[in-house]
């Protein structure tokens, strides 16, 4: 087919879809040579097959900023290459890549996982460079990230045996089940002891190598002196079989408990494996997490070939180039004659500030100009980000983990059925006293330890995660549920971290038209201040008649529009008077004032009502900002929160934090990364620094102040369903294993009884959590 | 019910067959990726082949 043959007026380009401005079938050459290499390589199906169908349209794509692709030697050597690859939208996305062995010939297979968008190709030699193929997958017009350590390949081999237990687990509980429903159904005494002595040939594998993670689990727990959840069930397990085996010795068919131990194995694997695999899901299909690797930096070291090489091998004296909202990595001087960058994730400060040549540009400021030139001064383990890292680390390690959720709650429920069955022991001291106590021991454990507390912890991480909240430790459902007193950062959390126009004063002529002006004169200005005048301007059109435009540094822009000159400048009157507005502009019309915009930090629309309802829940309420006096007094009076402290270093959030119990820092910057340690729940904001993020609890994946509550809310939940959960099955177990012993029913009712407890927990709880969250 | 002497060692024999293959087949990796397939199957592998058979 020949591409300029199908031209014609209102064209959208053949391969992407876009508006082509230029009348051509194509937007742009990328485009175009995409479009050329498919035709070439007789790959046209790709595009039917995107008509067919497409997925994953919810997801904003993430634009990864590197084309130059480094690889490790290892990896070099490697047979098998990983890649993250973003910018799958549909089927034709999946088959062209697992195309790439018919038209790569040095390439064995291509397969890829949808679920974490990882590519993972084989090549036939190892003479056969592998950035042939990532630059030809880049080429497409997939952003590529190459994955380095190959953590998947161990969790997958763990994977496989986990499922092999399951399965070996299943067969024994399912044999087992068949034989027991005969002995409760009243086979005769013969075959009913032959039955039983299978049964404990059929459990064997099931209570040997199937339960081998619980035994592990439970050594370590006796190390440190403690109870766990699978410390009970060990207990269930040895009780259970020394008295079926003493049972069958004796020749009595009556009290084996086998086939509830390999019920029990086989729930608490598998319910285990369930909510391991959710949390993967979950920890997969936020890219946040993906992403949260190396960043590359353009750098130029020998003043000839830029390299792009991460942060930890910069070395004293390269130059780098920092992109728009980069992140510096080291300690270094500004080669520029001026740039601006935010410090506010280092320091809580929250304008833009503008550095001259020469000047230091500490690590971890975000570079808010176009193209930043620095010159490195540190290595970056040298750099103040790194020792404030470091200090991170230091806390991280004194910090006492915090027991897990399902541990701290079973050792309750554990201690309530001892105390249940000590109570039939005392009140029935007689064998069949004996038998009741422990038939409530071993019947009420699997239903609560393997099935509720699983299953109510996978739920509110299910939940969380389609709120927007990313549970990174589960076991911090416990300690949000005993929250007191909870401390804000200001910049970026109470308020957007953005500077934004917050007033526009009208003085004289018509609001709409100085507006268009304005935006039109800003947006030929790549000054931060201008471009987010632009930014709270989108819905006012722009003016085509431009006819000059200057930049008056220091003061403001200038242009003329329809014969008049505007200009929009700093405002010298206002700026010195109210400490708290952080920047003042005037709109001059051929020098006379027509208008007044005022720009700042905005607290964010949703702070109000969020710190209201928490502080009439009852939580204290603090602010700790690293930023200046007047503005953390001015957003503190707007939300009237009391406890407020500004100025603060790092190390000084910290040291308040630790002074109060049960409580939550909630932040965005590396300068809340060390409170987080010293908080009992550390939350990052969504858009926190990447260091910060990894160092928190909980990590938000949408913006907004609220999720807040939503976090708070699902965590006291959780709490009241799992205790909910212990009583009915409690009550449940209880009064079925009495009943059976005494006789009013059947042991085979019993036994079909003791799912259906398990089924009435679980839709319990599946109504409970979604109840009130939709 | 002396056939039970036969049927049990028959039913326990299919029921490990069942396991080995259960374990075989995650050994072999049809279990690592539950979602691709799905979409897999809806592009046809030999879109070329067909067309070759076709002209035929």
């Amino acid at each position: 087919m020949n591409n300029s043959a199908v031209a014609t007026q209102d064209v959208s380009c053949l391969h992407c879809g876009n508006p082509s401005l230029s009348g051509n079938s194509f937007c742009c050459s990328g485009c175009e040579s995409v479009y050329s290499f498919l035709h070439t390589e007789g790959l046209e199906h790709f595009y039917q097959l995107r008509e067919q169908f497409s997925f994953r349209s919810q997801r904003k794509r993430i634009h990864i900023a590197q084309n130059v692709f480094p690889l490790t030697n290892e990896l070099e050597k490697s047979h098998s290459l990983q890649l993250y690859i973003e910018g799958i939208h549909c089927l034709g996305c999946l088959w062209l890549l697992e195309k790439l062995p018919d038209f790569l010939p040095k390439i064995k297979t291509a397969s890829l996982d949808l679920d974490s968008n990882i590519l993972t190709i084989t090549r036939k030699t190892n003479e056969y460079k592998w950035n042939n193929v990532i630059q030809k997958i880049h080429a497409f017009g997939y952003d590529v990230k190459i994955i380095e350590n190959n953590l998947e390949e161990i969790k997958a081999s763990d994977t496989k045996k986990q499922l092999a237990r399951i399965g070996i687990a299943a067969f024994s509980a399912g044999n087992i089940m068949l034989l027991s429903i005969s002995i409760y159904g009243g086979a005769d005494p013969y075959w009913g002891i032959r039955f039983g002595w299978l049964s404990l040939i059929f459990s064997i594998p099931s209570l040997t190598y199937s339960a081998w993670p619980i035994y592990k689990n439970t050594l370590l727990s006796i190390k440190n002196k403690m109870i766990s959840v699978d410390s009970a069930i060990v207990l269930a397990l040895i009780a259970g079989t020394v008295i079926s085996i003493w049972s069958l010795i004796n020749n009595n068919e009556q009290h084996i408990y086998l086939d509830s131990l390999s019920m029990l194995v086989f729930f608490l694997l598998s319910s285990r494996f369930f909510l391991q695999r959710i949390r993967e899901k979950i920890g997969k299909e936020s890219p946040l997490l993906n992403l949260l690797k190396k960043e590359f930096y353009q750098v130029n070291r020998d003043g000839i070939t830029p390299l792009s090489i991460a942060a930890s091998d910069i070395a004293i004296n390269d130059k780098i180039t920092l992109a728009l909202n980069q992140v510096t990595p080291v300690d270094s001087k500004l080669i520029n004659d001026s740039a601006y960058f935010d410090f506010s994730l280092l320091t809580g400060e929250s304008s833009p500030v503008k550095l001259f040549a020469g000047e230091v540009v500490e690590s971890g400021a975000i570079c808010l100009s176009e193209d930043a030139y620095v010159q490195s001064l540190s290595k970056a383990k040298d750099s103040r980000f790194a020792k404030i890292l470091d200090q991170i680390r230091a806390k991280k390690m004194l910090r006492t983990k915090s027991i897990d959720f399902a541990d701290r709650v079973a050792k309750y429920f554990v201690f309530f059925v001892l105390l249940v069955s000590a109570s039939i022991i005392f009140i029935d001291p007689t064998e069949t006293g004996f038998q009741k106590a422990l038939a409530l021991v071993i019947v009420s454990c699997p239903c609560v330890l393997a099935f509720s507390i699983p299953l109510a912890t996978t739920k509110a991480l299910q939940l969380s995660a389609k709120k927007g909240i990313l549970l990174v430790n589960a076991e911090k459902l416990d300690a949000l549920s005993r929250i007191k007193q909870i401390f804000f950062d200001k910049t970026g959390t109470l308020t957007t971290g953005n500077f934004e126009m917050l007033k526009w004063t009208q003085l004289q002529g018509d609001i709409l038209q100085t507006q268009q002006i304005v935006k039109t004169i800003e947006q030929q200005s790549s000054h931060p201040i201008a471009r987010s005048i632009v930014k709270n301007l989108t819905n006012v059109a722009s003016l085509d008649n431009l006819s000059s435009y200057k930049e008056i540094p220091g003061i403001g822009v200038e242009g003329s529009i329809l014969g008049s000159t505007w200009r929009v400048q700093k405002n010298p009157h206002v700026a010195a008077i109210s400490h708290y507005r952080d920047l003042s502009l005037v709109v001059l019309q051929n020098g006379s004032t027509v208008a007044e915009i005022q720009l700042g930090d905005k607290v964010r629309e949703e702070a109000l009502p969020t710190v209201s309802k928490l502080r009439s829940i009852g939580y204290k309420l603090h602010i700790l900002s690293g930023d200046s006096f007047e503005r953390v007094r001015y957003v503190a009076n707007k939300l009237s929160i009391k406890n407020w402290h500004a100025e603060l270093l790092p190390e000084e959030k910290s040291k308040i934090i630790s002074t109060f119990q049960d409580s939550i820092m909630i932040g965005d910057g590396i300068n809340d990364a060390i409170a987080f340690q010293v908080a009992s729940v550390g939350i990052s904001m969504q858009g926190a620094l990447e260091e910060s993020a990894k160092n928190s609890d909980i990590i938000f994946t949408k913006p907004g102040l609220n999720n807040i509550l939503t976090t708070l809310q699902i965590a006291k939940r959780t709490k009241s369903i799992i205790l909910g959960n212990f009583t009915i099955s409690l009550l449940y177990n209880a009064i079925g294993s009495v009943l059976a012993i005494l006789g009013i029913i059947s042991p085979l009712w019993a036994a079909v009884l003791m799912p259906l407890s398990s089924l009435s927990v679980f839709l319990l709880t599946h109504i409970q959590m979604e109840r009130g969250f939709e | 019910m002396n056939i039970l002497f036969l049927l049990i060692p028959i039913a326990t024999g299919i029921g490990i067959a069942g396991v080995i293959a259960f374990i075989y087949a995650v050994r072999k990796g049809q279990f690592d990726d539950l979602s691709t397939p799905a979409y897999r199957i809806l592009v046809d592998e030999s879109e070329r082949k067909i067309d070759e058979l076709d002209s035929k």
